[in-house]
């Protein structure tokens, strides 16, 4: 009797926004996390239209090269700290105690903490565009001394950068915690679904980096308001210092920004296959190796700062290396495929776009580690589509595949297959309209970063900045699905799909507010 | 909820991997400098450091005295004074030595040419080892400058043990301005 009664009393909370201020229930506060990343990726994406409508022809049209400029550093760190990494945070909140039996994450309040500590440093960050001087202008990367150049909005940018550190530390700290110890007795690491393992070994590799970030831009700080000379030479710094500390850190981001995405099309493949994962302990390994990997390669960033011919060599081979575990996840993705039953729905097709314009990214990037030809690439519009490559394709596209693949699960309705289908072949389309074109122009030596381009580009940028409208407004299909299918729809059954396996399966859909407050039996 | 103290006890650990990383950060910069003085990476180490140990690496010092006198030879129109900053030394041969010379442009033009060595007798020549020489190089003198040229140098401790003196010679030449003051055929 008492324990309907305390039942009844769980599934009841503030209503109105004091519910969305006050929450630590895990499903809310992923809730916030993902939609904190829609509204941030339209933003970022409106940036990305400002720099493509330059760049639809050559010589200067409608913004003036600082604002130009501040679009381009603007968009990067709002695609990455806004959309990529909030998104899979979010994600994480949502899933992984659902995944592993648990009742909650394992600090409520901190999770509490960790999300609304974003909407503030975004406010701050974006903040900067209407100051005096523009918006942070010099890159995403900071690179001194030119980013000691940014007018009042500097200060804003550091304590904009040192609270998304903050929060993605502290989402971090609650995933591995959560992981470590909240999982229902019986589910052993080993048979923990990949999406649980990859982002257990990406809050690791998060814990170990942005406090080397922090640090970084906090020497930046220093160097410009109390007279330190961490990379001043005039004081006996050292500029080229910095490189070295942020791809320190920038190395170990990017592959915190895809190993969530392989955890989640682990979860599809097999799904839509209807075969178990191939290779799983295979796949447990690769994606510590990367993350290994992923410390030992950061020059690769820097290979024409002047580096000694030892340097180049080992980080040009060191990176190569990371193709051969990345190798062993694609074709275990493809084996799992092999001679199963297979059917495409629209998570399925996002996860099989994903690997395999991800590993077209893979392959540029294959090109820019070897060091001779990264002296012709470097800074060119072939880095843009190396990184575009395996993050619009790669990440954004594995972070919509899950929103399609659980989106029944989260609302209880299911979504419009045919609008879902029509919004991954108009992105598939337009993602390859928008950057294939940026290999050849940057191969015939386009800079990066430049708001005007010499005539012999003229025509493949106009052909990407139209690729990158029709990108941009196919994402409105996206967005109209969503609100749609959480306002009503044909009722999802638990299991959704015919192939899922997994705990979250076995919740109705939608799961209750409190989940597996007695432990699930794991067979 | 016996994960809660669990949950506290990880957290912790995470936290103090967060501060690690965070002096880690600041770690690096010395880290970096101490990695490149180890491996000799992007040139940090002294090139002339290196270059007197690898030549002192397999040499034995001998115990007996060898005298080295330095002398030098200018032109007579006295537009430079070159001399050493000591005549004489007393030396042990296989152990690396150094000395100045030192160099006064008189005039009120600048002056490039350079030092041209020579050894008596020409027996030892072979057995003096020239690790760092301002004679390797063109030197340029400013009007009324005085530059000290460094010389470090070794003697072989295989010398022959009959001699006792070696003399080190320096001849200063002045590059001759070809296109100024002379015509093709030599003709001032």
């Amino acid at each position: 009797m008492s324990s309907v009664v305390k039942d009844t009393h769980h599934e009841e909370h503030p209503s109105g926004i004091m519910r969305w201020i006050t929450t630590t229930n895990h499903k809310d506060i992923g809730t916030l996390y993902l939609w904190f990343a829609m509204i941030m990726f339209f933003i970022g994406g409106l940036m990305a239209l400002v720099i493509r409508s330059e760049l639809f022809q050559p010589g200067l049209q409608f913004v003036d090269p600082q604002f130009f400029n501040s679009m381009t550093t603007m968009h990067a760190l709002v695609m990455i700290f806004g959309v990529v990494m909030p998104a899979f945070t979010g994600l994480a909140n949502w899933m992984i105690p659902i995944m592993i039996g648990g009742p909650d994450m394992a600090l409520p309040r901190m999770n509490n903490w960790s999300f609304w500590i974003m909407p503030f440093a975004f406010s701050m960050l974006l903040s900067t565009l209407w100051m005096d001087g523009g918006a942070p202008a010099g890159g995403w990367t900071l690179y001194p001394p030119l980013s000691l150049q940014t007018g009042d909005a500097f200060p804003f940018l550091i304590f904009a950068i040192h609270f998304m550190g903050l929060s993605s530390i502290m989402g971090a700290i609650n995933i591995v915690a959560t992981i470590l110890n909240m999982r229902a007795p019986g589910m052993t690491l080993m048979k923990m679904p990949l999406f649980v393992w990859t982002w257990l070994i990406t809050a690791f590799l998060l814990i170990a980096v942005m406090p080397v970030l922090a640090g970084g831009v906090t020497m930046l700080l220093t160097d410009k308001f109390f007279g330190t000379s961490f990379f001043n030479a005039a004081g006996g710094g050292d500029p080229v210092m910095f490189q070295h500390i942020f791809w320190f850190f920038g190395h170990p981001e990017v592959y915190i920004l895809i190993l969530p995405s392989f955890g989640v099309v682990s979860a599809i493949i097999p799904t839509f296959a209807r075969k178990p994962l191939f290779g799983y302990s295979s796949m447990v390994y690769a994606t510590a190796s990367i993350a290994f990997l992923s410390f030992i390669v950061w020059a690769h960033h820097m290979f024409t700062v002047g580096m000694p011919l030892a340097g180049e060599v080992f980080f040009m081979f060191a990176t190569m290396l990371i193709a051969v575990p990345t190798g062993v996840k694609v074709f275990n993705w493809v084996t799992t495929m092999w001679k199963g039953a297979m059917t495409f729905e629209t998570p399925m097709l996002f996860a099989i776009g994903f690997i395999i314009m991800f590993t077209i990214g893979g392959f540029s990037g294959l090109m820019l580690a070897i060091t001779p030809a990264d002296f012709q690439y470097h800074d060119t519009y072939f880095v843009v589509a190396h990184f575009h490559y395996v993050l619009v394709p790669g990440s954004i596209f594995a972070i919509m595949a899950a929103c399609y693949f659980w989106l029944p699960k989260w609302t209880g309705n299911m979504y419009s297959e045919t609008l879902g289908k029509a919004h991954f072949w108009l992105s598939t389309f337009f993602v390859n309209l928008t950057f294939f074109p940026m290999h050849f122009v940057g191969l015939a030596g386009m800079p990066r970063r430049i708001p005007d381009y010499s005539l012999q580009f003229a025509d493949y940028n106009m052909i990407a900045s139209i690729g990158a409208f029709g990108f941009g407004f196919a994402q409105l299909i996206f967005l109209y699905l969503i609100i749609k299918t959480i306002k009503g729809g044909v009722k999802a059954t638990d299991k959704v799909w015919e192939g899922a396996e997994g705990l979250e399966w076995t919740l109705s859909s939608p799961p209750p507010y409190h989940s597996f407050n007695t432990p699930p039996v794991i067979k | 909820m016996n994960y809660k103290s669990l949950n506290i006890k990880t957290t912790k650990k995470l936290i103090f991997v967060c501060f690690t990383m965070f002096l880690f950060s600041f770690a690096l910069i010395p880290l970096y400098n101490i990695i490149c003085d180890v491996t000799g990476l992007n040139g940090n180490t002294s090139n002339l450091k290196e270059k007197i140990e690898s030549y002192s690496e397999n040499k034995n010092i001998s115990s007996e005295k060898l005298n080295i006198q330095f002398i030098s030879h200018q032109s007579n129109d006295k537009k430079l004074s070159f001399k050493p900053s000591e005549f004489e030394m007393s030396i042990s041969p296989g152990k690396v030595y150094s000395t100045l010379y030192i160099a006064t442009n008189k005039t009120g033009e600048t002056i490039i040419g350079q030092a041209v060595p020579s050894v008596s007798p020409n027996e030892a020549s072979k057995y003096l080892k020239k690790i760092e020489c301002f004679c390797f190089e063109e030197q340029t003198f400013k009007p009324g400058e005085i530059v000290k040229l460094p010389l470090y140098f070794a003697i072989d401790e295989k010398l022959p043990n009959r001699i006792k003196t070696v003399t080190l010679s320096y001849s200063f030449f002045e590059k001759i301005n070809v296109s100024k003051k002379t015509n093709f055929k030599g003709e001032k």
